[in-house]
Parts: structure tokens; sequence; C-alpha cells
């Protein structure tokens, strides 16, 4: 038998307690706005959470995507690295990064 | 698998369809507790807002197994009791004020009239409880949670929800034998 099973009867201090929180909150609901600043929030948040790569930054490390040509990277895509990698591989060669 | 289940997994999916109906389904008991606690409509509009938020935010935490309520009810309090910590201390409600200006019911000691005084008197007296008390009664009285069900979601013993519920009775039966007394007395004089 649960806990809320073996509840005593309220004394009339307990019905005044119960009478009095409902009485607080009785035909009273959120606005109806709140749900759709809710989604548009959850949404944002939602979108800083996906890594927006640029376009040729997966195919770097896979050897399966790589063109013919192997030129893997230009330029600003070698700083994209670093920024991403920066604290920890500053010191690292980026030649030797990306080998 | 619990309609909550199925919509979490809809969620962790990035879903946010399956994050609006669980809003829907749990808005009010999530509303009304934080309202009830912090006696504030905006803040309790946040509060619910924040607290879905933050089922978006932790959904891959969320173990379907069990009921969502519980997990609910533990953000509202704790976001309840941020709230309710920072709120400045002579921040008076508006209704106590509207009140205090109109005056009380003394002049009119109807039924009617003395039972309004009477749950007025208890709202205060609730607002007038520590904070970790008011969400016991809130809890228990109003959502008519178990006390087993109290203790997991505030993550404290079942012994210390009794003794918590106790001493907040306690409380306001002292606080409104007090009120009792002084309004008997304003009777007298009036």
């Amino acid at each position: 038998m649960s806990l809320r099973d073996r509840r005593e009867p309220l004394d009339p201090l307990e019905i005044r307690l119960r009478e009095s929180l409902k009485a607080r909150v009785a035909h009273k609901a959120p606005s109806a706005d709140v749900r759709g600043k809710l989604i548009q929030r959850a949404a944002r948040q939602q979108r800083r959470w996906v890594w927006r790569l640029p376009w040729s930054i997966p195919g770097l490390f896979a050897d399966s995507n790589r063109r013919p040509d192997s030129q893997p990277a230009t330029f600003h895509h070698l700083q994209y690295v670093e920024a991403l990698f920066g604290p920890r591989l500053a010191w690292f060669p980026l030649n030797q990064v990306l080998r | 698998m619990s309609g909550d289940a199925r919509l979490i997994l809809r969620l962790q999916r990035g879903d946010l369809e399956a994050l609006g109906q669980l809003y829907d389904h749990h808005r009010l008991p999530v509303f009304r507790t934080a309202l009830a606690i912090t006696h504030d409509q905006d803040a309790a509009e946040d509060i619910l807002q924040e607290v879905f938020l933050r089922l978006h935010h932790y959904v891959h935490r969320v173990d379907t197994s069990l009921p969502l309520s519980p997990w609910l009810y533990r953000i509202t309090v704790n976001l309840s009791y941020t709230y309710v910590t920072r709120r400045n201390k002579w921040r008076v409600p508006i209704e106590d004020f509207v009140d205090q200006l109109i005056g009380p019911a003394k002049y009119c000691p109807e039924p009617e009239a003395e039972r309004r005084d009477e749950l007025r008197s208890m709202q205060k007296a609730i607002d007038m409880l520590p904070f970790s008390q008011r969400v016991v009664i809130v809890l228990y009285y109003l959502n008519d949670l178990s006390l087993r069900e109290i203790s997991e979601i505030l993550g404290v013993p079942v012994g210390t929800v009794k003794s918590r519920l106790h001493y907040g009775r306690e409380s306001l039966r002292r606080q409104l034998d007090g009120a009792a007394q002084t309004r008997e007395v304003q009777y007298e004089f009036t």
C-alpha cells in the first residue's frame, strides 16, 4: 500500500489550507503566447548546437572524399582548423595536423 | 511505452512539435505549482517557460522508463527557489496592497466575507512559511502528491518531508490563531 493510500482524513485546518491553495490557482492559466515563445527559444537553442562547418572541412580528414588533385584545403580553411584546435595545438605545425 | 516517453524520444531527435505537445500536457500543473509557491503570475510564466527549455536542453538525460512529472516538479521547485530568494524582501504583492487600501472585511462580518478573509489570511500565512515548508505544503495539498513522491522530487528522506509538513502545519495553525484573535478584537471594537 502506498503512502498516498494511507493518508489520514484531513482536519479542518488542512481543509482550509487545501481550499486556500486551490483558490489561489483556480482558473489561472499561462497566457497563450508562452507556448510560441518557448518553441522559438527552443529552436534558437537547437540552432546553436548544430556545428556549421564549411562544406569542405568534413572532407578534409576523409580519404574517400579526397579529390583526385589532392589539394586538401585553401588557406582560410586552415585558419578555421587552427581556430578550432588553436589552444591545444598551437605549437604544432599545421602541415602535421593535416597529415 | 507511455505517451510522454514517445514524445521524449521524438524530442531527442530534435522534433520541436513534441516539445509543444509535452508543454500542452504538463503546463497547468507546472504553472500552478510555480504560482502557488511564488504568488506571482509573471514569475510563474517565466518559470514555466524555463522548465520546458531545460527539458529541451537536457532531454538526452531524461530516463524514458520513469514518469516525467517528478522531473518537471523538481525543476519547477528549483527555479521557484531561485526566484523567491532573489525577490526583494520589501516587495508587496499588488493584491495585498489593494487589500490594504480597501480595508479588510471587518465592517461586514457576513459569512461569505468572513470566509474570504480566512482564505486571505491563510494565503498570507503560507507566504510567510520558510521555502522548504511552503514547497512541501504546496506539493502535498495542492498537487496531491504522496510523501514518497515529494521525497523523490526534493531528494530528501521521507522523514524530512514528514517533519517539514508537520512544522509547516503547526506554524500555519499558530499564525492563523493569532490572526483570528486579532479579527475578534477588531469585530468587538467596530
